[in-house]
């Protein structure tokens, strides 16, 4: 499809016609972090030459969902939260937030347990994405196949240059989007740029399965890792990839509600079971769960490695882990022997 | 610098110490973060500046408990946390090795950390080896309140309610806090469950109040909560009310004092007993 130039002083007028035809959220700044965001015109919209601070999950994956609602006299009726259906356009994401939507989907679409109101927040959302101008310091991307001017998964593409931004349509969705009287066909292409790769590469087969890790306990590598991190949730929340929730049926005046909320393979309570028993009981333990999670675990479930690398783990650790390295020391200590 | 090296690299070498617990810059990322040296390891990368902003205190239970002796380098306030936890018997004395460094304040995102204006002590209450000057700070204020206290009450809730907002509820603040080391957390119990597990306001408050309550008579005001915090909610605010009241009611300053027990965990005849009276 052709490419459409959008000339920078139309920014303005082109975002507010978008607020006008669907809910159009982008990102913009909240309590000092820039964040995906119901578009707010009193705002100023900058988009981030890549990786914007807080990732796109929340957006299809609130961290507070409900997803029922029961009268607490009577617990045995739950009324289904209804699906949404009204379009949404989210313009601005970049390429890892885009593919971790996409491995998203894999869990919460394409597996056994398919999650009705996931799958209604992807289908009335187009995704305008946006390819990255530059390699933040701990973005990784590259060694995680992709590219930080991947297109795949997004409905529409654009480019910043230094007085405009490039439009291309995808397929049908994102043509439909890019109709618009601001945007102006043109000859002008996007440069392409070589960009580089190889700081934090991982190879999944050298690292232990699932059975492995099951039947023996933590290595001391990650007994070395877990004394020095705290198995706080700051890099699960984080992560544009995690997605664990806990089921909390909760009370408020009256009214009943059954909530999904976010959950954290590193907090001790998440592998407690009925009767008391915790198979990850210890750090190390859980610290190896993460690890192995986004590289082996993942992809005897969903198919896929878990990790984009963003690198927003390593940039959020309160105590400066920083996870790509630790995985890619791994991998390469596991592929030499 | 040299002489930790050399004290550290002493210890480390004659056995009397198994690791020791410092901050360390990584050469692959510059970063400067929390690391357990042993014997042999390369030294030079040890580090004590303004940007050892980590209470180390925090792993030392965790590495304690799978060695015989640690070594830990400690600022003022990671000491005062350490105090408190030794007092709580959390830690044995005799298993730790402490050397102090007379600290001149630590940075967080580039500038001088908060907690650093109101700090009461630039050295470890406790230690084994004092490096630099132990210097008389001014006493304990809580002047950061003063900006809360002018509120009206309304007021003072919508503050706290947008900050409390934004909890995730990811528990870095309890994670990071050397106090926090229940086996069960109050936000972790299910039957009942205390606390609902997910962000509404109602139950982020409650996890935020309860943790401040928690904390009243321990909290050694190092920061960690607050710099932990991926939304930056000032939590410091909350424990200074607590240590305020505490001071009030009760004269300590926790973590200063180690032959001060923490307030809430011993009963004296002479405790005030003004909340009865009806006086507060």
């Amino acid at each position: 499809m052709p490419w459409k130039k959008l000339a920078k002083s139309d920014l303005p007028a082109f975002l507010a016609e978008l607020s006008t035809r669907a809910e159009l959220i982008v990102p913009q700044e909240k309590s000092g972090k820039v964040r995906f965001l119901p578009f707010d015109a009193a705002q100023p919209v900058n988009f981030p030459s890549s990786l914007v601070d807080v990732s796109l999950k929340s957006v299809f994956f609130p961290k507070r969902r409900p997803v029922a609602t029961f009268d607490p006299a009577d617990r045995t009726k739950l009324e289904p939260a209804a699906p949404e259906t009204s379009p949404r356009i989210l313009l601005g994401a970049h390429p890892c937030d885009v593919a971790a939507v996409n491995y998203v989907d894999r869990v919460f679409i394409h597996s056994s347990f398919k999650d009705p109101l996931y799958e209604a927040e992807r289908n009335r959302t187009t995704i305008i994405g946006m390819a990255c101008s530059e390699m933040k310091p701990e973005c990784h991307c590259t060694d995680r196949d992709l590219s930080p001017d991947d297109e795949r998964g997004m409905d529409a593409v654009f480019y910043e240059t230094s007085d405009a931004y490039l439009f291309r349509a995808l397929n049908d969705k994102g043509a439909a989007i890019l109709k618009s009287s601001l945007l102006k066909e043109t000859s002008e292409e996007p440069q392409k740029k070589d960009w580089p790769g190889g700081k934090y590469p991982v190879d999944p087969s050298s690292l232990p399965s699932a059975d492995d890790s099951l039947l023996s306990p933590p290595s001391s590598l990650f007994q070395d890792i877990a004394d020095l991190c705290l198995t706080c949730g700051a890099c699960t929340f984080a992560c544009p990839t995690c997605t664990c929730f806990l089921i909390s049926d909760e009370q408020h005046e009256g009214r009943g509600e059954r909530v999904t909320a976010w959950d954290s393979c590193q907090f001790s309570g998440y592998s407690r079971m009925t009767g008391g028993h915790n198979p990850r009981k210890t750090r190390a333990a859980r610290v190896r769960n993460r690890m192995l999670d986004k590289f082996v675990y993942t992809v005897e479930k969903y198919g896929a490695t878990s990790c984009v690398g963003c690198g927003r783990c390593a940039i959020i650790c309160p105590v400066g882990r920083h996870f790509p390295k630790e995985i890619a020391e791994l991998s390469a200590k596991a592929k030499g022997r | 610098m040299k002489e930790l090296r050399a004290r550290a690299g002493e210890a480390l070498a004659n056995g009397a110490i198994d690791v020791l617990l410092c901050w360390r810059t990584e050469p692959e990322t510059g970063r400067v973060k929390p690391h357990v040296f042993r014997k042999g390891d390369d030294l030079e990368q040890m580090v004590f500046d303004d940007r050892c902003v980590h209470n180390l205190v925090t792993f030392l239970p965790e590495v304690a408990g799978h060695n015989k002796k640690t070594g830990a380098v400690l600022k003022g306030c990671d000491g005062r946390a350490l105090v408190t936890l030794l007092a709580e018997k959390r830690l044995k004395r005799d298993n730790l090795y402490l050397v102090t460094v007379a600290c001149d304040g630590v940075k967080v995102d580039g500038r001088t950390a908060a907690k650093c204006a109101d700090c009461v002590t630039n050295v470890s209450p406790v230690a084994d080896v004092v490096i630099g000057e132990k210097k008389t700070m001014k006493p304990a204020e809580y002047k950061q309140l003063e900006y809360i206290e002018e509120m009206k009450p309304e007021e003072r809730w919508q503050f706290f309610a947008q900050q409390f907002e934004r909890c995730a509820r990811c528990y870095s603040c309890r994670q990071v806090c050397p106090m926090c080391y229940c086996e069960t957390c109050i936000a972790e119990q299910v039957g009942p469950a205390w606390i609902d597990p997910s962000t509404k306001l109602s139950a982020n408050t409650m996890w935020q109040l309860s943790r401040a309550y928690h904390l009243a008579g321990r909290c050694a005001d190092c920061g960690e909560c607050e710099r932990a915090c991926p939304e930056r909610i000032p939590l410091r605010l909350l424990n200074a009310a607590m240590q305020k009241a505490v001071k009030d009611l009760f004269h300590v300053v926790p973590g200063t004092d180690p032959d001060v027990q923490p307030p809430l965990s011993v009963l004296a005849q002479d405790d005030p007993d003004s909340l009865l009276e009806g006086k507060r």
